[in-house]
């Protein structure tokens, strides 16, 4: 179900905070803001089929357009 | 998905929104996004047979036109309040505020036929 959708924006968001600390530490400072606005990329590609969903949902139970 | 599932879920998403809020706070908003998305997206779906109830009844009784502007400024409402909601909750209160405004336009847009029958109605009435 869409737990996993759940759990795995969760994950990403673990992974890239732990990864960047390490390339923080090893300072490698712009490649960690990279991977934040990468972070995010993923993030969002995961939800904007969710969110398609949704409208979908929401025309074809009010007939609309 | 009955109410038990949708509760579960919800506090489940809660909490997982509260353990990222320290580690990364932009992933939390993006966790609290599409449990929002899919909660909203099972009581939807769970509404459509009272929908469509609604819509025979109202069309035997004769003001068909009316019930589908009546669910049309019901499904902007649902929209916006996710969006304006969401916002908000994200720290964006101004840019939830303009996104309930928009959905004020947009219900007074679709429910302008509404005002012209009923002048239409009133000046028939005392002309």
């Amino acid at each position: 179900m869409e737990l996993d959708l759940l759990f795995k924006i969760a994950a990403v968001g673990i992974i890239v905070a732990i990864l960047n600390l390490i390339l923080k530490k090893t300072d490698h400072d712009e490649q960690a803001v990279m991977l934040n606005v990468a972070g995010l990329i993923i993030v969002l590609m995961m939800i904007i089929p969710a969110l398609s969903e949704l409208f979908d949902t929401i025309k074809n139970v009010f007939g609309l357009w | 998905m009955d109410i038990l599932t949708i509760c579960g879920f919800g506090i489940l998403a809660v909490a997982v929104c509260a353990v990222l809020r320290h580690i990364k706070p932009e992933s939390a908003i993006g966790v609290s996004i599409a449990a929002g998305i899919f909660i909203m997206g099972a009581a939807i779906a769970a509404l459509k047979p009272s929908v469509e109830a609604i819509k025979t009844l109202s069309d035997g009784a004769g003001l068909g036109e009316f019930s589908s502007i009546l669910f049309k400024a019901l499904a902007v409402c649902y929209i916006t309040t996710l969006s304006a909601d969401l916002a908000r909750d994200a720290g964006e209160a101004a840019l939830g505020g303009k996104l309930e405004l928009a959905g004020r336009v947009a219900v007074a847009a679709i429910s302008l036929p509404v005002f012209t029958s009923l002048a239409e109605l009133v000046t028939g009435l005392i002309g």
